[in-house]
């Protein structure tokens, strides 16, 4: 058998549009009971007579993120420029909370998150998400856990690419990931005794102010 | 899901016309000038060769279209859902 036609531009022509519509059904179908799951979720919440209009506004939002088809789109095609500045800024978290462990890091990045998701509905509907009964409940969890995986299983083009564009930066990766970890045991720990010995210097300016005072 | 979930929210008519546009979005065109192609004699060997390809190529992608509208009947209930809920809080 020959495989001359790899060669032929004209034979990606024809398989482009069957190989991403066959994508696209696939994951459709595979998504299908994860709707499924949203939809019944977001019922028992706004069918609750404890239902608030705060609690309808960031439904609407997740059912936004769940739909969405553009975001992931988006950041395909911008990717590299992403990845890049992704890793500026975990570089830039890790050197600025040097004592800190996994655990703290992780609560942190959790209270940001859950910051940022309460100022996307404050912005779309000028109301405190915060105020709904189910805000902080596990319900809310689970929708937004499952919207972003909708989202992401939606979107199997975009992910492909997003994935392709992984690989190709894994070796860059690993490298600034080593780099961190050589920083942060030879800058990382004197930079964060120095920042000890500092705070310890003001507490004891501020007790001889205090008992000068 | 209530029993208004099961009302058809769209038919063949407008999938096709999706379908369409579709095309128009990947390049499917392609697959007409392919065909066309086929049939120059001046044509690459290739296109000479393969022109029902592009035939086969576009009926199964309208095949795999229609399989994905089928399978996303919940993505547009959550759609419809969203929109009712957004006018309800916009109100």
């Amino acid at each position: 058998m020959s495989f001359a036609f790899l060669y032929e531009p004209g034979f990606y022509v024809i398989t482009a549009l069957p190989v991403a519509l066959a994508m696209q059904a696939a994951a459709t179908w595979i998504m299908r009971p994860k709707r499924r799951e949203l939809l019944t979720l977001v019922d028992r919440v706004i069918s609750d007579p404890n239902c608030t209009k705060a609690d309808k506004a960031w439904v609407v939002i997740e059912l936004g993120t769940a739909t969405d088809r553009w975001l992931l789109c988006l950041m395909a095609l911008l990717s590299p420029f992403i990845f890049v500045g992704a890793m500026i800024a975990a570089g830039w978290d890790a050197f600025s909370h040097t004592d800190e462990d996994n655990e703290a890091r992780i609560a942190r990045h959790e209270r940001e998150y859950a910051r940022v998701n309460a100022s996307i509905v404050w912005d779309e509907f000028d109301i405190d998400p915060a105020q709904g009964h189910f805000w902080k409940s596990e319900k809310h969890k689970k929708i937004n856990d499952l919207a972003h995986e909708i989202e992401a299983g939606s979107n199997p083009i975009p992910m492909a690419l997003l994935f392709v564009w992984i690989a190709a930066g894994l070796p860059l990766a690993l490298a600034g990931y080593g780099l961190a970890r050589f920083f942060r045991q030879s800058v990382g720990a004197p930079l964060g005794r120095t920042r000890e010995g500092i705070s310890l210097l003001f507490a004891k300016l501020r007790l001889a102010v205090h008992a000068l005072t | 899901m209530s029993s208004r979930d099961n009302e058809p929210v769209e038919g063949i008519a407008i999938w096709t016309k999706q379908f369409l546009g579709i095309l128009a979005l990947y390049g499917g065109a392609a697959f007409a000038i392919l065909f066309l192609l086929g049939y120059q004699p001046e044509a690459n060997e290739f296109f000479r060769n393969h022109r029902e390809l592009g035939v086969i190529g576009l009926m199964l992608s309208y095949i795999l279209f229609l399989v994905h509208k089928w399978g996303s009947v919940e993505d547009r209930i959550i759609r419809k859902r969203r929109e009712e809920l957004k006018k309800e809080v916009d109100k």
